[in-house]
């Protein structure tokens, strides 16, 4: 298990080049210059070519991206880099970039998991109900209502609850921070009705399926009560693709809530990335898109630890050759 | 009375795209307490709806069990409530599945599978449970420490001793095996068998063994009834029908199969298929594919005829055709 885990966690490498040359070339590309950010639009030619210098950016691109990685040693503008943790400061306002992003982080795991807590309580239990009644009135109630919830767009949900909730009857604030619990409400609703309706769905298709194994025939048979089968027996089996989704959308919410951080003005790691890319602020960028790029792949590897828990048969591939 | 189970007129219906399948067609079929009856038929025959209709396991909606009575030692199963049928499933009948592969739910350890059903049915804590789990298990010649291992760690063979184990551990007083060794190697299959035998015997279980393997029946029954779209077409002891096939039916599962003496003769299979069950023919159901066709048998339905026990639904047997019987 363990030699599993250091393997996946070495898999991240690989992920985290490929994500931040990405991210870099297209930085690349943009037509944007900080120096000319940081020096104004009346900066003298020499003063401009000087600052260029300074900031590496007269190096061809390559160079550029290994000093990204492997650091870059200048007075002023020089760092470590990604490889040590260490990305420099922002343009703008001259913070550590990771300072900034740790900060800001444990607003947005708060906000992602209220939000997925939500969508499991509620998802998975009204799939299991429409699941053991298919096609049933209450079934398609609901049925109805999660397509609701997966086509509304979450930036127009935010916007339609600020207006009602805020606006009109004026219970919650429109504005949402972390040191006031009652306004994340809103934010953790708009954020959950998404992978609520999708979870749900899942649920439902997944528990479908499995009430029609053989297996829950012959707990049937046993004459086990109905809600020992679909517990014990049925929810189980169910559980395996409900929680890939569930990590999946756990992911998403982590690195995504960019929208609903943003209208509700929550201080988290989506509003940062979204600033950052208004400031054209280079080095902010780069560190908050690897940053949730790494939690992505942490999530996942989580993910793919917790089937072992559910399933018996992945516990044992995963033990891998050479031992029993 | 003797009868442990009684069937009469059953007929189970399933309903897809506003077709009805006629799985079970006015079924009647007695069972004698501690007697093994093969049940043989052709894929498709009605036989595991037959069975799972006796646990009263038709599911619905798609499947229902349109008429008919079914008495199980003297108790009107059809009429018994949910919590009723409970406490019979499992504990007084217990089923054997034919594919022990998808049987056993993957992700519990069987012990526990085993367990949950004495717990459930003898009223025994946790630890008891599994105590006689590891019993049972050591009884179908699994050693008791691999209760705790899950199915996909056993192979095929073991996996339906475990089915077995599990089927027996409350001491059925009616055992379903529904081709309880079809998907298992023949090697396998003569252990599996052997075991099944020795366990019958020491509890006096009956069974209603299913198959499609007339050798099996040979071997293992007391009584063979014959199934052909959803109806018992013969019944008798297994001296009577393999002494003295009546129907044309059972000859023919006769006729296909392979005898060691006669070496050229080729098999003679009974042409054509089942009938559709969703459209049965009016008269005989077999009639099309029937070597002994006579006008009637394409008209009118036949009944049961009864020589000494042995019952044949069959015209040939019906005073005016060709062999006289005294019928019922």
């Amino acid at each position: 298990m363990w030699r599993y885990i250091a393997k996946r966690i070495l898999m991240l490498i690989p992920v985290l080049v490929g994500v931040t040359f990405l991210v870099f070339s297209l930085m690349y590309i943009t037509p944007s210059d900080p120096a000319q950010l940081m020096l104004g639009a009346n900066a003298s030619p020499a003063a401009y070519a000087q600052m260029r210098a300074d900031m590496g950016l007269d190096k061809p691109f390559i160079v550029q991206y290994l000093r990204f990685l492997f650091g870059y040693k200048h007075p002023v503008f020089g760092y470590k880099g990604l490889v040590f943790g260490d990305l420099g400061r922002s343009y703008i306002t001259n913070r550590y970039v990771f300072e900034l992003i740790l900060s800001s982080f444990p607003n947005t795991a708060l906000l992602a998991t209220g939000a997925l807590i939500l969508s499991i309580a509620l998802g998975v239990p009204i799939g299991i109900l429409s699941a053991t009644r298919p096609y049933s009135f209450i079934d398609m109630v609901f049925t109805v209502l999660a397509l609701l919830g997966a086509s509304m767009p979450t930036f127009w949900v935010a916007m339609v609850f600020i207006f009602f909730f805020a606006n009109r009857l004026g219970w919650l604030p429109a504005m949402s921070d972390p040191a006031n619990l009652i306004s994340i409400i809103l934010p953790m609703v708009t954020l959950s009705l998404n992978s609520m309706a999708i979870l749900m769905r899942m649920t439902r298709s997944s528990m479908l399926e499995v009430m029609e194994q053989d297996y829950i025939r012959t707990a049937r048979l046993k004459g086990l009560d109905e809600g020992v089968v679909i517990r014990k027996h049925a929810l189980r089996n169910a559980l395996i693709p409900i929680i890939t989704i569930a990590g999946l959308q756990f992911g998403a919410l982590l690195s995504g809530a960019v929208l609903t951080e943003k209208i509700f003005a929550y201080p988290g790691i989506g509003t940062i990335m979204v600033d950052a890319i208004y400031l054209k602020d280079t080095p902010q960028i780069l560190g908050s898109i690897c940053f949730v790029a790494i939690m992505f792949s942490l999530v996942n590897l989580a993910v793919d630890i917790m089937y072992g828990l559910v399933d018996p048969r992945v516990k044992e591939t995963k033990r891998g050759p050479g031992r029993k | 009375m003797d009868n442990l189970l009684e069937i009469r007129d059953l007929a189970v219906h399933y309903y897809s795209n506003r077709k009805v399948v006629e799985a079970v067609n006015h079924l009647s079929l007695d069972m004698k307490k501690g007697t093994v009856l093969g049940l043989v038929g052709e894929t498709g025959a009605g036989k595991t709806t037959l069975a799972l209709s006796i646990v009263n396991m038709i599911r619905g909606p798609q499947g229902k069990i349109v008429q008919g009575s079914l008495r199980f030692n003297g108790k009107d199963i059809l009429a018994m409530g949910r919590q009723e049928l409970r406490g019979l499933r499992g504990k007084d009948i217990a089923m054997i599945f034919q594919d022990p592969m998808t049987a056993l739910n993957p992700v519990l350890p069987v012990g526990d599978q085993i367990a949950e059903t004495v717990i459930r049915h003898e009223g025994l804590t946790r630890a008891q449970g599994w105590k006689k789990a590891e019993e049972m298990l050591e009884t179908v010649g699994i050693p008791g420490i691999r209760s705790r291992e899950y199915p996909h760690q056993f192979s095929g063979g073991m996996k339906q001793r475990v089915v077995i184990a599990l089927a027996l551990a409350c001491n059925p007083v009616l055992l379903l095996a529904d081709e309880p060794t079809t998907a298992l190697d023949v090697t396998i299959q003569a252990q599996v068998l052997d075991l099944m035998r020795k366990l019958i015997r020491e509890n006096g279980t009956s069974v209603l063994f299913i198959t499609h393997s007339l050798g099996l029946v040979a071997e293992n029954c007391d009584e063979v009834a014959t199934m052909y779209a959803g109806e018992i077409v013969e019944y008798g002891t297994v001296d009577q029908v393999f002494g003295r096939p009546l129907h044309p039916y059972t000859r023919g599962l006769f006729g296909s199969l392979p005898r060691l003496r006669d070496s050229q003769r080729r098999l003679t299979p009974i042409p054509g298929l089942m009938p559709d069950p969703t459209a049965l023919p009016r008269g005989c159901y077999f009639a099309p594919r029937c070597p002994d066709k006579m006008p009637v048998c394409g008209e009118i339905h036949p009944r049961d005829h009864l020589f000494e026990g042995h019952r044949v639904k069959c015209h040939l047997y019906g005073g005016n055709g060709r062999e006289a019987g005294n019928e019922r």
